[in-house]
């Protein structure tokens, strides 16, 4: 555990645990929207924060918060416009912000090179300033994601029955993405900008294979979030690899290892949940027409299974055997 | 057992649940719903009838606020629906096709009914507080739609029916005076569609109002109250069903069923 000795390694460990319990917890409500992929074009739109704090000298992480929670908030106002140009607009915010950072940082005499730390991550960029806005960044998304999740995850889940309800949803609709928008930023030294939707979607997937239901899905994926990010930095400390990149091979395994599991327990799931029809189908004769007829096996009739038994596809009606008489099933 | 607050019997003489009057409705220029008058009181169960494309969907989320109206009044428990706040007293249970609920269980989907209220004037951060008060609530919600053993299976895994059931046990849970539901029989097979409609009717025999969008009366027909019958965006009938289909028909008794074509025929079989 030499490493714990390590200054930088302290700070890069404690943001990267925090990246790793808030971008799944966002993530989970993102998700649940299906807009899995916010998250990528949110770290594009910062790319454009740090080209401007390379290019003016500042410090690159309260600037990134600041553009990128800008663009997400035109994000969603051009999302709830529900114009059909939304979906251009996207992707020339998304293509914009990246564009712009290169060239800005290029101004700024470094280059797309001067990005990459910023791009995947770097454990020795983490300065104590940074870590301290982080921790207050990173402590206030995960207040709001989960103090308030039962009423984030009704606009989420249904937008039209939140509304009914009286929530103010367009509110919770602009929480959601500034969340987002703020975590992306703040994971950019650990994870990096490129990496960090990854860190969004993957762990969440995987606990939804895992664990039934919204909620459980949304510890479970702060677990596995918070696991994969820390030992993703000690990984690639001992065997000096990028860290982002570390962290998102290691979630992709995690979500791997969950389809066994999923599968195991959605058998004895399914073989639980299958409960008989409480009202018994209405008994209905087949015309009789298989006098001339019997339906078996090498009739030329197509064969269905049917519960316990085979029904026959006949002139479009799917017919089985009852007695003296076949039956419409 | 949670009963809707609205008072039992003597409907004509309380304020309408929802009250509609001269309704005019446009979407993107074109004129969907014209001079729509509709009533509600409570222990009523009112059907709203028409083809595809009659405005049935278009009534019903004008109603609740989910679009806006052109020309008409809107009031709701005797308000004006623009300074109507009291949203938990209408229980929305939408198409089960329109909703995408993955990854979440029954009991959640329900419990977002409980955010419908507020506790003590706050909502916010307090709805975790109220976990356990909320959690009978939807207990409850779920035994009168009789889903008690689903309540941790994902709302995926159910069945069409248990689905729609589901769904009207979320809107149960806001303890609501009025449900207004948009085809609840659309994708459940009819063995379940018995289940849904007798649900909505132990609700109405309980003093609270429904107003259900239907594509054919069939399996609702012996509860419903009123039948409005709109078709190009105006009320052709107001009023109750003709008498073969309306009450005292059990399910042994001539077919209830009323495809929706004889319904939205030109010539009208409604009485004058």
């Amino acid at each position: 555990m030499s490493f714990l000795a390590l200054a930088f390694m302290q700070r890069a460990l404690l943001a990267a645990a925090l990246a790793g319990l808030a971008s799944p917890a966002i993530g989970t409500y993102i998700v649940q929207r299906r807009l899995s992929l916010l998250g990528d074009g949110l770290g594009h739109v910062a790319i454009a924060g740090v080209g401007l704090a390379l290019m003016t000298g500042t410090a690159p992480l309260p600037l990134a918060v600041i553009v990128c929670v800008v663009g997400a908030v035109l994000i969603e106002f051009l999302r709830q416009r529900g114009r059909a140009s939304g979906d251009i607009g996207l992707a020339i915010m998304f293509y914009g912000g990246l564009a712009a950072g290169v060239l800005m940082a290029s101004v700024a005499g470094q280059g797309a090179g001067g990005l990459q730390a910023y791009l995947f991550g770097s454990l020795v960029t983490v300065s104590t300033f940074d870590l301290g806005v982080v921790v207050a960044l990173t402590g206030l998304v995960l207040i709001i994601a989960l103090g308030f999740s039962p009423q984030l995850f009704a606009v989420c889940a249904d937008e039209d029955y939140a509304t009914t309800l009286g929530l103010p949803v367009r509110l919770y609709n602009f929480t959601i993405v500034i969340l987002a928008a703020i975590t992306v930023t703040t994971a950019m030294r650990t994870v990096g900008l490129l990496l960090v939707s990854a860190l969004m979607v993957i762990p969440v997937a995987a606990a939804q294979n895992v664990f039934r239901g919204f909620f459980r899905g949304l510890a479970g994926a702060m677990g596995i979030g918070l696991v994969v990010a820390v030992s993703g930095v000690i990984v690639s400390y001992y065997a000096n690899l990028a860290p982002g990149a570390t962290i998102v091979l290691l979630s992709i395994t995690v979500f791997a290892l969950s389809w066994p599991v999923a599968s195991l327990t959605h058998r004895r799931r399914t073989r639980r949940i299958d409960d008989p029809d409480p009202v018994p189908l209405p008994h209905q004769i087949a015309p009789d027409d298989h006098a001339r007829h019997g339906h078996g096996p090498g009739c030329g009739h197509v064969m269905v299974e049917h519960g316990d038994h085979i029904d026959y596809i006949h002139h479009g009606h799917r017919h089985a055997q009852h007695g003296d008489h076949y039956d419409e099933h | 057992m949670t009963s809707p607050g609205g008072s039992t019997g003597a409907a004509a003489a309380s304020t309408p649940v929802i009250s509609v009057r001269r309704l005019g409705v446009s979407l993107g220029g074109l004129p969907i719903l014209r001079e729509v008058d509709v009533t509600v009181n409570p222990g009523q169960i009112v059907a709203l009838l028409g083809g595809n494309g009659s405005g049935k969907t278009t009534l019903l989320r004008a109603i609740l606020n989910l679009i806006g109206h052109q020309a008409g009044t809107i009031e709701l428990f005797g308000q004006p629906q623009a300074h109507f706040h009291g949203w938990a007293r209408i229980g929305y249970v939408p198409q089960k096709a329109t909703i995408g609920l993955h990854a979440t269980t029954l009991s959640e989907v329900v419990h977002t009914g409980t955010l419908a209220y507020r506790h003590g004037g706050v909502r916010g951060l307090t709805t975790l507080l109220h976990h356990r008060r909320n959690a009978q609530v939807v207990d409850q919600a779920l035994t009168q739609v009789g889903l008690t053993a689903q309540a941790k299976e994902l709302f995926t895994h159910l069945s069409g029916g248990q689905q729609q059931r589901g769904l009207i046990a979320r809107a149960l849970a806001q303890q609501p005076d009025v449900l207004v539901l948009d085809e609840p029989f659309a994708g459940v097979d009819q063995t379940h569609q018995h289940s849904v409609a007798h649900s909505l009717a132990t609700f109405r025999d309980r003093g609270g109002a429904v107003l259900v969008v239907l594509h054919e009366t069939e399996m609702m027909a012996e509860f419903i109250d009123t039948a409005v019958v709109l078709r190009e965006g105006r009320v052709i009938h107001h009023g109750a069903l003709p008498p073969q289909t309306s009450h005292h028909h059990g399910h042994e008794s001539e077919p209830t069923h009323r495809p929706v074509g004889l319904i939205t025929g030109i010539e009208s079989p409604w009485p004058a």
